[in-house]
């Protein structure tokens, strides 16, 4: 089993967080040969994601065009599952319409496991503009009833101060805890880290619950729910619902809209 | 990995439908997967037809409630990994979480989950009207109302036992299902779930996989197949199910409940 898992900050740059995914990924899905891929760098003209993306035009200008590639390209590679490893879920409709391998969103294996554990969660983020994201999407979902409430540990974070506390994580990790604690007083009994790199400071800290209520992984999460996509295809051939929501591309307009990009 | 697949009908009275799991479990479950499939069997209740038992609130609570209390502290007793509450009824879902230390997969929540990602909007074709409250149950359960297009039935009022006898020549019976799910497409939904057992393990060895693009969830290998992740996501990250959501009985309170069977 092969799995794509992408990440939106600029990989090769952010050592720390690089390094912690690949040991996360040993430990927890070993029969699973991951390949971890990022976007190139430069990307993000010197900024954090967080500072990009809640301006709408240029999160899309700088990150789908990557995205879509990569998905093309591990399709092309013969991957068995592609993982969307960012809690802003960027263009996962257009993802899915792309291909019939399954594209597992981290938010969204992370949700599924938490509904599967608890009767309410809560979601536990770096900074307002995740924040911002993940209302949207899990409103989308129709999930307000089984969410305890958004929390973002303060003082707020971006990416790049993120991959700098991997060393030493103590302070940020009692600062996530308190903010869980009061997730736990509005009624979650499970706290999903609703970032891939908090969500792995935590994962690789070993913080499995607070309280006596779980701590969903969604990094593990995303990678074993893609593995079980994966199987679920091979299996009983689920796919895409393509009537409606994720209509396929066919391979002339891909081809029309390729010629169209090298002018 | 040893996974307990509990049905709440009889096997004896349903032969063709359990032959026909463990033959589907051959083909979907993992090679390092072993699926133990029970039926209910326990003694009390266990002969009664099963109109009699999902037809009547009160007799399904007597007869099934207490069949699934002690078939999942039979699975843990016996080293089992997961269980699977394998009913479109969702019995006392709660109560045995609430119950076990192993994961508990539901099949309602599981084929819902698997749908979700793969299409907006949920429809469910079930076999006949005594099954259609359950369903109901379960989304004021999970809070899914505004995902699910509708529940929606194969015509002809099919029975559990008329279908026992179709194995053999099921073409017409899944005529009958398509029908269903094209009213349940035509209603808005854009992924279909045969909700209830026997029709689902009917339309999933005969390979009804998508019908006029819009997919069908193989409701008896996605709980299956969800288990086994499960199992692996707890053995990888310890996650267990919610103690602050399912709090479990004492040591003596459980051994007072396994007294009783």
């Amino acid at each position: 089993m092969r799995i794509w898992f992408q990440s939106t900050v600029e990989i090769d740059s952010y050592h720390a967080y690089r390094q912690a995914l690949l040991t996360h990924f040993s430990a927890t899905a070993p029969g699973v040969e991951v390949h971890l891929a990022g976007v190139p760098g430069g990307t993000w003209a010197g900024l954090a994601n967080s500072q990009v993306m809640n301006m709408p035009y240029a999160y899309h200008r700088i990150l789908s065009n990557t995205l879509f590639e990569q998905l093309r390209l591990a399709e092309r590679e013969g991957y068995d599952a592609f993982v969307l490893g960012s809690f802003t879920e960027p263009w996962l409709r257009e993802l899915r319409s792309m291909t019939d391998m399954p594209v597992v969103s981290t938010a969204e294996a992370a949700v599924h496991l938490a509904l599967s554990v608890s009767q309410k969660f809560g979601l536990v983020t770096m900074n307002t503009e995740n924040e911002w994201f993940q209302r949207i999407n899990m409103a989308a979902r129709g999930l307000q009833d089984r969410i305890a409430g958004y929390y973002v540990v303060r003082p707020e974070a971006t990416e790049l101060e993120i991959n700098r506390i991997f060393e030493d994580a103590r302070g940020y990790i009692d600062r996530f805890t308190a903010v869980a604690r009061q997730a736990i007083a509005d009624g979650a009994d499970a706290i999903i880290p609703s970032e891939g790199l908090v969500a792995t400071v935590m994962a690789v800290n070993g913080l499995r619950s607070i309280d006596d209520v779980p701590v969903v992984d969604p990094i593990a999460g995303s990678v074993l729910m893609a593995e079980m996509l994966a199987k679920m295809h091979r299996a009983t051939g689920l796919m895409p619902g393509r009537r409606w929501h994720y209509v396929k591309t066919p391979a002339h307009i891909m081809d029309h809209m390729d010629r169209m990009r090298q002018g | 990995m040893k996974i307990w697949y509990q049905s709440t009908l009889n096997f004896d009275l349903h032969p063709n439908y359990g032959k026909a799991l463990r033959r589907h479990f051959q083909r979907v479950a993992g090679p390092c997967t072993e699926v133990l499939v029970h039926g209910r069997s326990a003694a009390f209740g266990s002969q009664l037809p099963v109109h009699d038992v999902i037809g009547s609130p009160v007799v399904y609570h007597a007869v099934v409630a207490s069949a699934f209390i002690e078939a999942v502290m039979r699975a843990e007793d016996q080293g089992c990994d997961a269980f699977v509450v394998a009913s479109f009824s969702e019995p006392i879902l709660p109560e045995l979480r609430a119950l076990a230390g192993i994961p508990v997969i539901s099949m309602t929540e599981a084929t819902y989950m698997a749908g979700c990602m793969v299409a907006p909007r949920v429809g469910f074709v079930t076999l006949n009207k005594a099954v259609v409250p359950f369903i109901e149950k379960s989304m004021a359960l999970h809070k899914w109302s505004s995902r699910v297009s509708g529940i929606h039935l194969v015509p002809g009022n099919v029975s559990e036992p008329d279908l026992e006898h179709k194995f053999d020549a099921p073409a017409p019976f899944l005529d009958l299902l398509v029908e269903g799910v094209r009213e349940a497409i035509a209603a808005g939904a854009q992924v279909v779930i045969p909700a209830e057992g026997v029709l689902g393990v009917m339309a999933a060895e005969n390979g009804l996989r998508e019908v006029d693009g819009v997919p069908i969830v193989d409701p008896i290998a996605t709980p299956v197949l969800f288990a086994e992740m499960a199992v692996n996501m707890a053995r990888a990250t310890g996650l267990t199910t919610s103690r602050a959501a399912y709090p479990q009985p004492s040591a003596a309170a459980r051994d007072l409940l396994k007294s009783r069977y």
